[in-house]
């Protein structure tokens, strides 16, 4: 579905990116892993096309996918942002909704899944950081693109709302729809996550279900925690 | 629902993006605060207009020479958009920065350039949004307008809308060169500091350097606030028009590179080059042309009308070697009275100032100072006056032609008007701001819980109110514009009847008087109870099937020549104006305006006479005709021309004789119904530019 080779970045004499590459498959969900300045938000940029790249090329179905084509079959989804803080969250998603021509049952539905009709009413500036996230996770649901890039979708979530959340990204992975997750809890990674790319210092560490990479790390029946401190 | 698409490649539609972009300008304070902010600043320029104005014309009642320097354009127009463009150069770059700063900030812009439109739609959506937010602003300069015309102040719909033109564009550009710095800034701050360094740069061109010799004359010339000056004199300069234009798509092409995130700095500078270099091209080519129109209707920008023919023809190139340091007065008399109309009207005119890089203050023992060498083929001559009147005579001689006979034409009456502007405090001070708070106040009411939700995904409450302002304000602001009905002579035929007049009583005629049509009633012929030729029909004509009745009424009439306008199907209120000129009549010399024409063919006419020197207020009614209102010593002089206005609201009727209010009654009910031109007996007169201008 998605592949990337030899992506790499430099901010001056810093590396951010160094000759990244793995692939995503149709209906997956592909977890980042890495602690925090690992370069998981500059890889999802440059993945995006939101952040000029050194070199490395990305193909989508074995076709290359230029820069200007990038947003033709990638959404990105940022973490932090809160869009248009003066309007209410029901008039961020009725821009979305009409963007991409969907419907109102659409819209509604997508609302009522990721929990967000209690602050339909309410500025995107009086939002809570859980709710601005939910907002951000339903504008990518409202798009059409056949891949999405999360930034920290857990980011502000308790636990029963993580768990939630994460069988709403299961949902929406079944129906064909791939994801690629930035995500810094192992925990949280291990249980969402079809496979798991490890990214530690701009590169890639390994690559593969957790089992396939305990067998990397020579870790049989270890966490994703031990695993991960074991190839980084 | 949640399942991919491949297919991207169909075009989004433009609609949400741009009212997402609406609502982004409209929820920010910047907005709101510009337009209350507006409301003194607009205000107390209109007042001290009016009351100057109202001054001047109160000097002018009886000198019509003094009369004909009042003109709207200058005492009331300019200096109340003067007040606007003030606020446009210091706030309106903190409302077209939102639309782009906000999101920078915010980080919605990494979601806004991913979604499905290209980049150059979002800025031109984003550009189309800082319009709108632009007339949102000139709501109360605009209500100036209207409430001059309430007040009967004279409005020439081409100047109006030449200066607003000039000020849409100088918005415009401000908007363009605002969203350019948001594009290139990280936060709203930085890019307000860079746009405001442009406006108010400019201001510091214009104060410091406009007028010094050499390049810094050139470096003036880049100043934003020059736009609007060529406006502001009622000029219509295509070059200017083109010129902005092109500026505007050069900043909106610079914000177009650098808005897109993923590219790197090099490759935008690279792209800013090619618009740098793409953008003077097009600026050398637009100051290529010529073509401009003047728009005032004193006809200040150009020469008199034999002069710029005779100009026209001079085929050989005219070569002006000016002396004059370019901040000295006489160059500047120099250029507007003479070196800019020559430009204008003679096909090959150069101009070159010979001390280019001398000051004013240096060139005093330069005995060739203040000369003016113009050369035309292979001849000569030298000048220092800075008056048409010495130069074209000398530049006729050069070219071996004689000075042309003047061609008459009618001379700007000016428009003295007394009013009271306190009304205008009123609205300026309390009800538009109250106006202006109920409307924030709207927009920032949140939709309860039960009121909603998403039942229309595209146009929601907050869109739908959005929608509503702009069409109370087009409501509000129609009125001020809507194109008067002017009986344009031009394409009739002359001897002939007037095709957009049907006369009923009389014989009225197209004349062609000195090459400009005119509407002529000859009464010399008269026989009292004579109707026009073919009355039966044109009764029809007006009334249909209820002719008869007319007929009747004409019959009973036929001493008064009138013709009817066929346009006008009911006049309520509003203007109607003509000007008239009395060329003989032993018994009469009578112009008037007629209105309120039933189909029983009653009708009311204020007139003027030139023998009698007095405006009546006629009823015509039940074949009787009785005197309403009569108003002695109104002074109107046989072959001159004079101004005749009568102003209707409701039942309140003014009539006005080259300006000055004479005549006001109110009569029992308020008038309806078709309006036309009116004379009496034998009258012979000539009539011209018959307009009426409607009101709600």
């Amino acid at each position: 579905m998605l592949q990337i080779a030899s992506l790499t970045k430099s901010y001056g004499e810093q590396r951010a990116l160094e000759n990244v590459g793995f692939s995503v498959q149709e209906g997956e969900v592909l977890g980042l892993i890495g602690p925090n300045g690992a370069g998981k938000t500059t890889l999802l940029e440059a993945i995006a096309g939101l952040l000029p790249v050194d070199s490395g090329e990305i193909r989508f179905r074995y076709q290359l996918l230029p820069l200007r084509r990038r947003r033709e079959a990638i959404f990105y989804l940022p973490d932090g942002a809160r869009p248009y803080a003066d309007q209410t969250a029901e008039q961020v998603l009725a821009f979305f909704g009409g963007v991409h021509r969907r419907s109102a049952n659409d819209v509604s539905d997508i609302v009522s899944m990721v929990v967000l009709r209690p602050v339909l009413a309410k500025r995107i500036n009086a939002l809570s950081k859980g709710y601005n996230r939910r907002l951000i996770i339903a504008l990518g649901f409202l798009t059409r693109h056949p891949i999405l890039l999360l930034d920290e979708p857990f980011d502000g979530f308790d636990l029963r709302q993580t768990r939630d959340m994460m069988s709403v990204l299961r949902r929406v992975a079944s129906g064909g729809r791939t994801l690629l997750l930035s995500i810094h809890q192992l925990r949280d990674a291990e249980q969402v996550c079809d496979r798991l790319a490890l990214l530690a210092d701009g590169r890639i560490r390994g690559v593969g279900t957790l089992e396939e990479l305990r067998r990397q790390a020579n870790r049989p029946g270890a966490n994703l925690e031990e695993v991960f401190l074991a190839l980084t | 629902m949640l399942s991919p698409e491949t297919s991207l490649a169909r075009g989004a539609p433009v609609w949400p993006l741009f009212a997402k972009e609406l609502r982004e300008i409209v929820s920010g304070r910047a907005l709101w605060t510009l337009l209350l902010l507006s409301c003194p600043l607009v205000g107390y320029s209109f007042f001290q207009a009016t009351s100057l104005y109202g001054e001047a014309s109160a000097a002018a009642a009886n000198s019509p020479v003094l009369a004909t320097g009042l003109s709207p354009l200058d005492g009331i127009l300019v200096p109340t958009f003067g007040s606007f463009y003030v606020a446009v150069t210091l706030l309106f770059p903190f409302v077209a920065i939102r639309a782009l700063g906000e999101e920078k900030q915010s980080g919605a812009l990494r979601l806004l350039v991913q979604l499905p439109y290209r980049t150059v739609t979002l800025v031109w959506v984003k550009l189309a949004a800082v319009f709108f937010a632009w007339l949102l602003c000139a709501i109360p300069v605009l209500s100036s307008v209207l409430i001059w015309s309430m007040a009967g102040g004279h409005l020439s719909p081409a100047e109006i809308a030449t200066l607003f033109l000039g000020h849409l564009l100088y918005g415009l550009l401000i908007g363009a060169v605002a969203l350019f710095a948001a594009s290139i800034t990280e936060s709203s701050a930085t890019a307000a500091i860079v746009t405001l360094a442009f406006t108010i740069g400019s201001w510091v061109l214009d104060f410091t350097i406009a007028g010094r010799p050499g390049w810094l004359e050139w470096f003036a010339h880049l100043s934003l606030t020059q736009v609007i000056r060529t406006f502001e004199q009622g000029l219509l300069s295509a070059s200017l028009v083109a010129g902005v234009v092109v500026a505007v798509c050069a900043f909106l092409a610079l914000a177009t590179v650098w808005l897109p995130p993923g590219i790197t700095v090099r490759q935008k500078l690279m792209r800013s080059a090619v618009c740098v270099g793409a953008t003077a091209v097009a600026l050398v080519l637009v100051t290529q042309i010529k073509a401009s129109i003047d728009v005032t209707e004193d006809r200040r920008n150009s020469f008199a009308l034999a002069d710029a023919r005779q100009l026209a023809s001079l085929a050989e190139p005219l070569a002006i070697t000016v002396h004059l340091a370019a901040e000295d007065p006489r160059y500047i008399d120099l250029h507007r009275n003479v070196l800019a109309k020559l430009e204008r009207v003679m096909p090959h005119v150069s101009i070159r100032l010979a001390t280019a890089r001398q000051s004013f203050a240096s060139s005093a023992g330069d005995e060739t100072y203040g000369e003016i060498e113009y050369r035309y083929g292979a001849r000569s001559d030298l000048s220092r006056s800075t008056s048409p009147r010495e130069i074209l005579p000398l530049i006729y001689g050069l070219a071996g032609v004689p000075p042309p006979a003047p061609i008459p034409s009618a001379e700007f009456p000016g428009y003295p008007l007394v009013t009271d502007s306190v009304f205008s405090l009123v609205w300026f001070l309390a009800v538009l701001p109250i106006l202006i708070v109920l409307a924030w106040w709207r927009s920032r009411r949140l939709p309860s819980n039960n009121q909603m939700f998403l039942k229309e995904v595209v146009m929601n409450s907050s869109t739908k109110t959005l929608l509503i302002i702009a069409v109370s304000v087009i409501a509000v602001l129609l009125p001020a514009f809507a194109a008067p009905i002017k009986v344009d002579l031009a394409n009739e035929t002359a001897g002939a009847e007037p095709k957009g007049l049907l006369p009923v009583v009389g014989v009225w005629r197209i004349e062609n008087d000195g090459g400009k049509k005119l509407l002529a009633v000859d009464g010399r012929q008269w026989k009292e109870g004579q109707s026009s030729a073919g009355i039966a029909d044109k009764a029809r004509a007006l009334y249909g099937e209820r002719y008869a009745e007319f007929l009747d009424r004409v019959q009973t009439y036929a001493y008064y020549p009138y013709v009817v306008a066929k346009d006008v199907e009911d006049f309520k209120n509003g203007e109607i104006t003509v000007r008239f000129e009395c060329l003989s009549g032993r018994i009469d010399q009578g112009a008037g305006i007629l209105f309120n024409l039933k189909p029983n063919g009653d009708y009311l006419t204020v007139r003027a006479n030139c023998l009698e020197n007095n405006l009546v207020l006629w009823k015509f009614e039940k074949g009787r005709r009785s005197s309403v209102e009569w108003v002695r010593n109104t002074p109107t002089a046989t072959r001159q021309w004079h101004d005749l206005r009568v102003r209707i609201a409701g039942s309140k009727v003014e009539g006005y004789l080259d300006g000055k209010l004479y005549l006001q009654h109110a009569l029992p009910a308020p008038v309806s119904g078709k309006i036309g031109l009116w004379s009496k007996a034998d009258s012979y007169m000539h009539f011209d530019d018959f307009t009426a201008a409607a009101s709600e």
